[in-house]
């Protein structure tokens, strides 16, 4: 695979921490629409523990060169989200939503995943990494939209924050293309559940309307900035066609309400019979 | 004892030893009765991102104040193991990620089964069973700071016992996290109270007794908490757990190490 393999040891050493004391945007006023934003892409970056909850109750907990990744990129995203919330200031948090299908898929998601888990192994680790990396993209497109909206100072601090999601990214590009290269049963798994749900990770807990105020506020109607995405994440093994970031352009918060159809393009994936690993 | 977040997140940092000659156990070793020790609490430590998952699966992590705490623990834990790995280095022995992997993978069933319980305790129960979680925690948190203290006592080798004080007052914190919450969240519910003490004096073992085999663990109890010393702290550490609301009469601590033979000429309190 890659030669130069990602350094998890040197990472681990050295994260990004608390950035309060070195932020040059602090107290810079903001659109109110571009501070929601803001804290709509803090929410994601405190937010790692339902993702982290059902990627533990699988075979990836027992790999110590993920956790150890995973134990510091969880610390990092808490301090970008920190920094987020410091330039962006208080305002109001919408409602993790409510009904009775949140609801049981927030409880009984990890559940679900952990027996589920059980028959997929180790591909479920590829699929993981995979949506780690598209998230990291979208949001990555987010921030890189806030700091054209921003004043100078706070564009400065949203480029360092823009900085340390690239290195994350470094890591879950290298894991997914492995894993994705490696199982066909990851790239199966892969085109499955990314389609399935709704982007940037976590938009599921929010109200619909939040994330489409959020993508509304940042991108205008011009929606050239998923193709950009959705170009790399037809470059990875067994995922062209898939869409998934022109679809939350014009459906943002929204899970498609079904799987769109296999890309006649797509080579790596061969075709599985429906229905075997609803996982949500 | 009020606790607060932000504090502890700003200030939670890796523990540190580069200060710390660790070559000095290049001239002067530990002996193999500590090195044995060391290699137990360094399994615990880096074993905390399965307790990790056991607590995100409950209904806790939608709590900021629980996720915030959470992920700083975590990062702590993993770098006290790699503090101890590093001293158990030094001696020769390696403690990679591969032979981790091995490990966790040699838990089998019962790390495929614990999640799922896990999750359906927390679901069942709701959110009382995070009352349990942070009691469990507390116990355990109080259980590793003695351990570092009692082998830093038994041990005062230059350089190991300036870094596991370290780790010991980072351990400290984290008691000082779980009691607060435990104490709140048991105080709120009756359910939350007989739950939780049933937990524990049925179902809690010492910390590691659910990822090291028996014999390692009646080793490194004995080795740290036997004699009139051990049970001295031992019984110190039951006292605070019996503090938490519901608890009254507890002593799992003792009780633990009774079972595994310890104190047998010593008399029940
Ligand atoms: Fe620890
Ligand atoms: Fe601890």
């Amino acid at each position: 695979m890659s030669t130069a393999r990602f350094d998890v040891a040197a990472y681990v050493r050295q994260p990004s921490g608390p950035m309060r004391e070195t932020l040059t945007g602090l107290g810079a006023a903001l659109p109110a629409d571009l501070a929601d934003a803001l804290r709509y892409v803090q929410r994601r970056a405190q937010g790692t523990g339902s993702w982290l909850a059902r990627v533990l109750v699988t075979a990836t907990h027992k790999d110590a060169r993920i956790t150890a990744f995973l134990s510091t990129w969880a610390y990092e995203a808490h301090w970008f989200g920190d920094a987020l919330a410091a330039l962006a200031g208080a305002g109001p948090v919408p409602a993790i939503r409510r009904g009775i299908a949140a609801t049981v898929r927030d409880r009984f998601g990890p559940l679900w995943e952990a027996v589920v888990a059980n028959l997929h192994g180790r591909a479920l680790t590829g699929v993981q990494m995979t949506e780690r990396l598209v998230d990291a993209w979208i949001v990555d497109a987010m921030l890189e939209r806030a700091q054209h909206l921003a004043p100078a100072a706070v564009a400065a601090d949203l480029a360092r924050i823009r900085e340390g999601i690239a290195r994350q990214a470094h890591f879950f590009a290298e894991t997914a293309s492995e894993a994705l290269m490696g199982s066909r049963a990851a790239r199966v798994l892969a085109r499955r559940r990314l389609a399935r749900r709704a982007w940037p990770i976590g938009a599921e807990r929010e109200p619909v309307a939040a994330t489409a105020d959020a993508i509304r506020t940042l991108f205008g109607p011009d929606a050239s900035w998923a193709d950009g995405i959705d170009a790399r994440i037809d470059a990875l093994p067994g995922l062209a066609g898939l869409h998934i970031a022109r679809r939350t352009s014009r459906k943002p918060g929204r899970r498609p309400v079904r799987t769109p159809l296999r890309s006649v393009r797509t080579r790596h994936a061969a075709p599985v019979p429906d229905g075997k690993d609803e996982a949500r | 004892m009020a606790f607060d977040i932000d504090t502890f997140a700003e200030s939670s940092t890796a523990v540190a030893w580069s200060d710390i000659d660790l070559d000095a156990f290049r001239e002067n070793p530990l002996p193999e009765d500590s090195l044995r020790a060391l290699r137990y609490m360094c399994d615990v430590e880096y074993h905390t991102v399965c307790y990790l998952r056991d607590m995100l699966v409950t209904p806790s992590h939608g709590d900021g104040e629980v996720s915030t705490f959470m992920t700083m623990w975590n990062r702590e834990e993993y770098w006290h193991g790699e503090a101890l790995a590093a001293v158990l280095k030094v001696h020769g022995i390696e403690v990679e990620y591969d032979q981790l992997k091995a490990s966790r993978i040699k838990l089998g069933w019962r790390d495929r089964i614990d999640p799922i319980k896990q999750a359906v305790y927390g679901n069942i129960v709701g959110k009382d069973f995070v009352a349990t979680h942070m009691s469990w925690g507390s116990v355990n948190e109080r259980g590793a700071a003695s351990a570092y203290r009692r082998l830093a006592a038994l041990e005062p080798h230059p350089a190991l016992a300036p870094l596991l004080k370290r780790i010991a007052a980072q351990e400290s914190r984290h008691i000082a996290f779980y009691t607060t919450q435990a104490t709140k969240r048991l105080e709120e519910s009756k359910l939350a109270r007989a739950f939780t003490r049933f937990a524990l004096s049925k179902v809690w073992g010492p910390v590691g007794s659910t990822i090291e085999p028996e014999e390692e663990v009646r080793f490194v109890m004995g080795y740290l908490f036997d004699g009139p010393d051990g049970l001295r702290e031992v019984r110190k550490m039951d006292e605070a757990i019996a503090k938490l609301p519901g608890m009254q009469g507890l002593a799992i601590n003792e009780a633990a190490f009774r079972a595994r033979g310890l104190y047998a000429d010593l008399p029940a309190a």
